[in-house]
């Protein structure tokens, strides 16, 4: 009799323990899986797993009236490695109109695969902002004296359907050459995925920036251009 | 070292008991370690009590049949609790397992049998101290012993333990005696233990690099597995823990057995899962800090008087969520994130289980297989073969169509230990040498695949050769020890990080060849020695219990990869991160004094040290003026961090005490520790030294009633001091201010047959106080944890085995 009531005790012990296991278990369930690879293959060595690298930025500016467009790039090709990244130089012409295309650029794949096809499919997550002490414009406190003047030119619904607000991307711009000077053209990439389920692109970002606030989201790009306006 | 939790029960016949209340019963008490007799322990079996005589004996008479419990305590010794069936007269033997120093809260500081006592300070955390911890993560678990901190990370509210300053790069993790092999240079990257796999943790704090190896220079934490089990039969732990903060839940059960017709086999089989959803701070929770663990293990063994084999396994799988505050963007960003007070768009922070990008997923197995042979009057020989797999990948957020992880690191180390004990050596009537020589070597083969450059893959092999030897008297001990390690280590830098180390003339080229694919596989080695030299004296004959140690040590550590070769931003801080491979050997010069006291009511404990490092390897700012100093990314201007050598000076000390008059139902603990580290090149303090802390607590216990036995409810505050010593250029932001904390306990044990289930209830930030952590990479973006209270039940069982205990006599 007491060997019985000590086995029933164990086999209530692990049913204790089990079935809160299981429900834990249950409990997992809510879990997804995002990555769709929980697998966890040890043998996949490989270098399949991809990062968003972004090396290159590139500002192409097309005078409105016509003419050469001008271009200039921010490079880093060693990624986040100890060299330091470059960008040209930008010289424009006073009183000139220019459309500012911005494209990005992975140069470390062979071929350079192009990230702003991929920002456009996703332009309702993605925001390109245009700063610097050369620049008037949304993302700017009211400088009367910087010498370009920046409006955004496309909006969300130019790259495919979309849902809520149409808010502008920042992949197509205007550029004014106001006044001869030089200063600092900076531009900035964020992403700006659903927030458990709430958009963090909302309206009003631009502003934040200008008043130098805290802005939702990731810093995918922010680099600065020395502009000469002549 | 575990705690004895064998069953005393009368002789066997008492079928035929008694009836009425005339049984009585005796004893005597002695010390588990140096089988002597314990005066003055308070024994209560019931309602009645009485205390040990000078030989430790002691009688009750006039005892009812009945199922009762017996609890035999003295401050300087574990109590032992153990239910007892009171059938007939009876003789019941405790053997008490010391602690020599003292129990503070849930802390147990230990100074084991002489011939096992550290030189320096140590703390065990066992039994119920360990058991009190259940449910935490291990770096929490140690947190309790002073001198111990932690740094949090932001992944599912993990942490690594900080010693005396020191975390993981300076401070040794063995489980079952094996040192822990992951990516432990990542400050984000939490151990892949299981803490409900330990028996007893073990914080030996100080340089302790003769016995574990180089990195042992803050300290060295052993977590051990219970023993396995030699009884026949089979018993077992089940844990249910459920925690208000994060939602949080573990089940964990483990279970013993031991053959009846194969004397010597035996086996063990564990396991748990614990999950939980996103930590609540006071105001909003931490977005995405979920976590999912589950760990699974087994081992079996044959033990036997001349030689013991065991064969285990064991899996940690973790899926921690990192809190979506934590952002890794450039110092503006970082500062205007700060000045908000909050993280950008806390109010749609959720506090669900769902883990999402960004994530960290582990996964780590080890194998011990382990061989203790008896050689005769030589002594003891135990080697051990170790395999790990560490496997860890990280999620980054990334556009849509980017599947799988974006850094994978694969570490694969074998290890093998031969340690020789020598049977102590009789020099005089009370004087003996003790000695103990050992070897290890050590392969690892770590794989780095992401997109951007971090650490090389690299290969290493290093190996170790010790002796220490020991001179013991009645009233002294004399130890010296000596140490040999050698390290080789080949970096294999693919195209683009050995053009950009190169480009910044960070390699140390001569070392290096040019590969096929354009990068450069450098190859290092190293040699150090290292040396210790320690004295523990007794100066009062009649008083065992009052002890002073003093060591003096000297050892070297090696540089590990990422400080050779780190080339990429650092996780969590808007720096890039450079090694430099040019490094050498990083040698620590340390003393430390301990004193210990215990008596009947109080026991208490101090230790005072201060290590010198010349060649200290940090983590600091590059002069933005400098050729290094600022670097441009693609996402942003970036300061630029390398590890240099600088002359470096750590000391402080930790003292705590426990009152506990024997006759009182109330005590009283309290700890306090203190670190000081000043980098003596650049006359600046060093930065995330864990800041000044004190901890008192009271402790009321209640007398047993119907079936509860062991009852106690406690309140404990902790305060945090600010850190006021600090380097402006070394950090981004001040250090944040000091912060109290109440805590509460209350607990429970109630014998039912041959279980013991127990209740217990924690409350931790009770106030709900905001604050934030100094040694916390959280503090930059959001603020610590809230209230919470932890409730678990505990159930020990014994099943399937003899019914009479192993320890009785008549």
């Amino acid at each position: 009799m007491k060997r019985l009531s000590a086995s029933t005790t164990l086999s209530l012990a692990l049913s204790f323990a089990m079935s809160l296991t299981v429900g834990a278990c249950a409990d997992a369930e809510d879990d997804h899986d995002d990555d769709g690879h929980d697998d966890h293959d040890h043998d996949d060595h490989g270098h399949d797993n991809e990062t968003e690298v972004l090396t290159t930025v590139t500002l192409t500016l097309t005078p409105a009236g016509g003419g050469a467009p001008v271009t200039a790039s921010f490079r880093d090709l060693d990624g986040d490695g100890s060299m330091s990244g470059t960008s040209d130089p930008l010289t424009l012409v006073a009183g000139t109109d220019y459309t500012l295309g911005v494209s990005f650029l992975n140069e470390l794949e062979n071929p350079p695969e192009d990230i702003t096809e991929e920002i456009e499919k996703e332009a309702e997550e993605h925001q390109v902002f245009v700063y610097g002490s050369a620049v008037v414009g949304p993302a700017t406190s009211n400088d009367p004296s910087a010498i370009l003047l920046h409006a955004y030119a496309d909006m969300e619904s130019d790259y495919g359907p979309n849902a809520g607000d149409d808010l502008p991307v920042g992949l197509a711009n205007t550029i004014g050459a106001q006044a001869a000077g030089t200063g600092e053209l900076q531009i900035m990439l964020r992403h700006l995925p659903l927030l458990n389920g709430n958009d963090q692109k909302v309206a009003g970002l631009a502003d934040l920036l200008a008043r130098g606030e805290a802005l939702p989201g990731d810093v995918d790009v922010d680099v600065t251009f020395t502009v000469t306006v002549q | 070292m575990a705690m004895d939790l064998a069953i005393a029960t009368p002789a066997p016949g008492a079928d035929a008991a008694p009836t009425a209340c005339t049984i009585a019963v005796h004893g005597r008490v002695v010390d588990a370690v140096t089988g002597e007799s314990v005066p003055g322990a308070r024994v209560r079996l019931g309602e009645l009590v009485t205390a040990t005589d000078d030989d430790g004996r002691w009688q009750l008479g006039a005892l009812c049949p009945g199922r009762e419990s017996l609890r035999v305590e003295r401050a300087d010794y574990g109590p032992s609790t153990r239910p007892v069936r009171v059938t007939a007269n009876a003789s019941i033997d405790v053997a008490l397992e010391p602690y020599a120093v003292l129990r503070i809260d849930d802390v147990v500081v230990e100074a084991p049998a002489p011939s096992r006592s550290e030189m320096g300070a140590s703390t065990t955390l066992d039994g119920e101290a360990l058991d009190r911890t259940r449910g935490r993560n291990l770096a929490d678990s140690m947190a309790r012993i002073p001198g111990v901190a932690v740094l949090r990370t932001a992944a599912g509210g993990m942490g690594k333990p900080i010693i005396r300053g020191q975390d993981e790069r300076r401070s040794l993790l063995l489980f079952d005696r094996v040192r822990h092999s992951g990516q432990k240079w990542g400050v984000d990257h939490a151990p892949e233990i299981d803490p409900f796999a330990a028996g007893s943790i073990k914080v030996i704090k100080g340089v302790s690099a003769i016995r574990w190896g180089p990195d042992a220079i803050g300290g060295v934490m052993l977590v051990d597995p219970p023993p396995l089990r030699t009884a026949p039969g089979v018993a077992g732990r089940a844990h249910l823990v459920g925690v208000s903060n994060g939602k949080r839940g573990a089940a964990a059960l483990g279970i013993d057995g031991a053959h009846r017709r194969l004397p010597g086999l035996t086996w063990r089989v564990e396991g748990n899962v614990t999950r939980g959803a996103a930590i609540v701070t006071p105001r909003y929770p931490l977005d995405n800090t979920g976590t999912r663990q589950w760990n699974v293990g087994t081992t079996l063994g044959y033990l036997s008087e001349r030689f013991d084999v065991t064969l285990g396994w064991r899996r940690n799988d973790m899926r921690n969520g990192l809190c979506t505050c934590l952002r890794n963007d450039s110092p503006d960003e970082f500062e205007q994130s700060f000045a908000l007070g909050r993280p950008v768009n806390a109010d749609l922070y959720s506090r669900e289980y769902r883990i999402e990008r960004p994530l960290q997923r582990t996964i780590h197995d080890v194998g011990i297989a382990r061989s203790r042979v008896r050689l005769g009057k030589a002594g003891d020989l135990t080697a051990t073969y170790s395999l790990q797999h560490n496997d860890r990948r990280e999620y980054a957020i990334v556009r849509e169509g980017v599947a799988g992880p974006q850094y994978e690191f694969d570490l694969r180390t074998h290890g093998g230990d031969i340690v020789f004990e020598r049977t102590p050596l009789p020099l005089g009537p009370r004087v003996a040498m003790i000695g103990t020589y050992g070897a290890s070597v050590q392969h690892q083969d770590n794989t780095y695949d992401a997109n951007l450059t971090l650490i090389p893959d690299y290969t290493q092999t290093m190996g170790g050769v010790f002796g220490v030897e020991r001179l013991v008297a009645d009233r002294w001990e004399l130890e010296a020890g000596a140490r040999y390690d050698g390290l080789a280590r080949t970096a294999d830098l693919g195209e683009r990080d050995f053009l950009s180390q190169r480009g910044t003339g960070r390699l140390h080229e001569a070392r290096c060849t040019p590969t096929a694919r354009g990068g450069g596989r450098c190859s290092y080695d190293f040699h150090s020695g290292s040396a210790s030299l320690g004295a523990l004296v007794r100066p009062l004959a009649q008083v065992r219990e009052f002890e002073v140690k003093l060591e003096l040590a000297s050892a070297g550590r090696f540089p590990q990869i990422d400080e050779q070769f780190l080339n990429g931003t650092a996780p969590s801080f808007p720096v890039i991160g450079l090694g430099d491979s040019r490094l050498g050997v990083e040698r620590t010069w340390g003393s430390s004094l301990t004193v210990s006291y215990a008596n009947e009511w109080l026991a208490t404990d101090g230790s005072a040290y201060a290590n010198y490092a010349d060649d200290y390897i940090y983590f600091g700012p590059e002069p933005s003026d400098g050729p290094l100093g600022l670097n441009e990314t693609i996402r942003g201007t970036f300061p630029v961090f390398s590890f240099r050598s600088v002359g470096a000076v750590f000391y402080g000390g930790e003292v705590g005490f426990r009152v506990a008059p024997p006759t009182w139902p109330v005590e009283i603990d309290g700890q306090a520790a203190l670190v000081r580290a000043r980098d003596l090149r650049n006359a600046a303090y060093l930065a995330f030294v864990p800041a000044d802390r004190y901890q008192l607590g009271l402790t009321y216990r209640w007398p047993d009633a119907w079936k509860l036995r062991g009852g106690f409810v406690g309140v404990t505050g902790t305060f945090v001091d600010r850190q006021r010593r600090f380097d402006v250029g070394a950090d981004f932001l001040a250090p944040p201010p000091g912060y109290f904390q109440l805590g509460a306990q209350a607990g429970v044990s109630m014998p039912l047959a041959q279980q013991t289930l127990r209740f217990a209830v924690v409350g931790t930030n009770l106030t709900n106080a905001r604050f934030r952590e100094y040694t916390s990479l959280l503090r930059y973006f959001a603020d610590e944890p809230g209230w919470e209270l932890l409730v678990r039940l505990s159930l020990d069982f014994e099943a399937l085995g003899p019914k009479a205990a192993n320890r009785k006599s008549s």
